[in-house]
């Protein structure tokens, strides 16, 4: 696949999405309110019912200010929801055309689905830039040029990360008729341990431990706790290794997988 | 050389039986019962350069499942492909690039986008140099009058008009091995026509290797010379399309130009004794005959009759093609 092909896909794709998305911006905001909304009110309550100050290293405010960056960035880890799903390709018979094309199915996704998530990023920014401007920052949250710097990248190799691993789940559409079931599924495990619905500083000490062997919380907790400045760089450069080696082990799983899929397809629809 | 070397070629599906019902749901939970059907079954042949191929059978006779084997999109049970010297199902750039299904059945456009832009990106797809790629649209966009339609969406366009873009999206790359499935499917005479004369001018240009798939006699008569029957995912007939009804007509039929009009009954009777009458309008009778009465009844015509003009005509070819592919003596019965 050429780097051309890649982001004309890339264009072509954010463009359509623009046009199709009349409604785009109201849901998003509506979205947005109704989610932090909810943790607003919530974490008030646990705070005054716990009478403490500070729960898993976070204030009240500092974590209203998590909620809406972790919210914030799980818009871009997670891109939008696709009508080029992988599963659907695979369940109606699209995929063939990919099949008969000379370029690497994966990657075109990955094309696909940088530019549907095109928006989201438009989103990211300007909603990070009026919380940046219009919200006074608690003094535990150091945001930096440096921290903002190792943030972005971090959020970019989250969502690769986050690509793969959905895409390891799509591709059971070859065995599974129904594979949106387990999507419900899959975002209830990976927003929990992952550091979505919580922080991951909130668990208990032995799940905390458990949790850092695991790739989930490189999809929210790190990026969030990159970007408030609360990683050094020394541990960060280490974690981005970890983190890239988990890249790598999803992404042989799903050639392997792929592969498998593959002997069974098939090809309806035609 | 041929370009498309099939050996022994078989697939079989497996699909899982769905009961009706919650209850039958339930148990397919714990016990799926599988059904195995065999779509292919032990196919050879080869195709040369510049050959076309027309491969005809009825509804379920495993047509598509072959091309679908051929373009390495499922995976032979058993046997082999080899298309310009690559396994299809290894999916090498090198071989993609050389090849083309296009799908009368389903669009392979992406719906949303004009076909201007879908070509652009088939472009940087199959890595199409930018003169030909213009010459290429300039040149077919023309030739099935369709340059106007360029930038509206694919979705937005009628059957036939997104049929002749389908085609030029296929050809862009200016393939060496062609694979058709019904590409005049639904199509109006003269849409069908347009498109079977620019896939014509096509072979012509580059002499690619053809498979056609069609139900439409016009299709295969315009466009190939050899045929390929296949019944129940064998191949009964492989050979010339006009040896086609001398080996599997048995019948002709004699048409006879009489000087004035027969109204008698009795010589309807006096004909229905050498075949079956299927036309009987003014002077003209036509009459179908087996291939070992004829002498004897155009000499009793003549003999008998006054007839000004007498012709003797094959069975038109997509009846014999019927009565093939209905016929269960062609081969063993108990594998139909
Ligand atoms: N994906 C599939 N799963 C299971 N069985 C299939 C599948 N695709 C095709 N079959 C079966 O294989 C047989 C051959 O189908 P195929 O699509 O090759 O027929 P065809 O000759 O192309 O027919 P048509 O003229 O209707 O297009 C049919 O009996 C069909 O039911
Ligand atoms: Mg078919």
């Amino acid at each position: 696949m050429t780097t051309k092909l890649f982001f004309k896909t890339l264009n072509l794709e954010a463009r359509t999405t623009m046009s199709y998305r009349f409604d785009f911006w109201i849901s998003a905001v509506i979205g947005f309110i109704a989610e932090f909304g909810a943790v607003w009110f919530l974490w008030n309550a646990v705070f005054k019912e716990s009478n403490s100050d500070v729960i898993g290293g976070y204030s009240l405010s500092s974590m209203y200010i998590y909620y809406l960056t972790v919210i914030l960035i799980s818009k871009i880890v997670r891109g939008s929801r696709s009508k080029n799903d992988i599963a659907s390709d695979i369940y109606q018979g699209n995929l063939n055309k990919y099949l008969l094309f000379p370029v690497n199915y994966i990657l075109y996704k990955y094309a696909q689905h940088l530019g549907v998530m095109f928006p989201s990023f438009i989103q990211f920014f300007l909603f990070g830039v009026v919380v940046i401007l219009v919200i006074d920052l608690p003094n535990d949250i150091n945001l930096s040029f440096t921290s903002i710097f190792m943030a972005l990248i971090t959020i970019f190799i989250a969502n690769i990360l986050y690509f793969l691993m959905n895409y390891m789940l799509k591709l059971t559409a070859f065995w599974i008729d129904n594979v949106w079931s387990l999507d419900a599924f899959k975002w209830f495990i990976v927003s929990l341990l992952g550091g979505y619905m919580l922080p991951i500083s909130v668990f208990p000490k032995n799940l905390q431990i458990v949790l850092n062997y695991l790739p989930f919380k490189f999809l929210f907790d790190f990026p969030v706790n990159t970007l408030f400045g609360k990683i050094g760089v020394e541990i960060w450069v280490k974690e981005i290794a970890i983190s890239l080696i988990w890249c790598l082990f999803f992404l042989i799983v799903c050639r392997l997988v792929w592969k498998k899929g593959r002997l069974q397809y098939t090809g309806v629809g035609i | 050389m041929p370009l498309i070397k099939i050996n022994n070629l078989h697939k079989k599906f497996r699909v899982h039986k769905k009961e009706e019902g919650f209850l039958g749901s339930l148990k397919a939970l714990f016990k799926r019962q599988y059904i195995d059907k065999e779509a292919v079954v032990d196919v050879s042949f080869s195709v040369g350069k510049g050959e076309i191929i027309g491969l005809l059978g009825a509804n379920g006779a495993g047509k598509t499942t072959l091309l679908k084997m051929l373009t390495g999109i499922i995976h032979p049970t058993k046997g082999n492909v080899e298309i310009l010297g690559y396994n299809p199902w290894d999916r090498k750039n090198e071989f993609l690039k050389e090849i083309s299904l296009i799908m009368g059945q389903k669009a392979q456009l992406w719906w949303d986008l004009p076909a201007a832009d879908c070509f652009l990106l088939l472009k940087e797809i199959y890595v199409i140099p930018e003169k030909q790629y213009r010459e290429t649209i300039e040149e077919l966009s023309i030739k099935l009058n369709v340059k106007h339609l360029l930038n509206i969406q694919i979705r937005r366009l009628s059957l036939g008009e997104r049929m002749k873009m389908e085609l030029i999206a296929s050809l862009l790359h200016r393939p060496k091995v062609l694979f058709l499935d019904e590409p005049t499917i639904g199509l109006d005479v003269k849409s069908q026509r347009v498109i079977r004369e620019f896939i014509l001018d096509y072979i012509k240009k580059y002499s690619p290797a053809v498979i056609l798939t069609s139900h439409y006699m016009d299709d295969i008569q315009y466009l190939c010379e050899r045929v390929l029957i296949i019944r129940s995912g064998k191949i009964v007939y492989d050979g010339l399309l006009t040896d086609l009804a001398q080996k599997y007509s048995p019948n002709k039929i004699i048409k006879a130009h009489f000087k004035e009009k027969q109204e008698s009954l009795n010589i309807l009777l006096d004909l229905q004794k050498y075949g079956e009458i299927l036309h009987n309008e003014k002077e003209q009778i036509h009459l179908m005959v087996n291939r070992e009465n004829i002498s004897n009844t155009t000499n009793y015509l003549l003999e008998h009759y006054e007839i000004i003009d007498l012709s003797i005509e094959e069975v038109d070819i997509s009846i014999t093609i019927e009565s093939i592919l209905d016929n269960k003596k062609l081969d063993s019965i108990n594998d139909y």
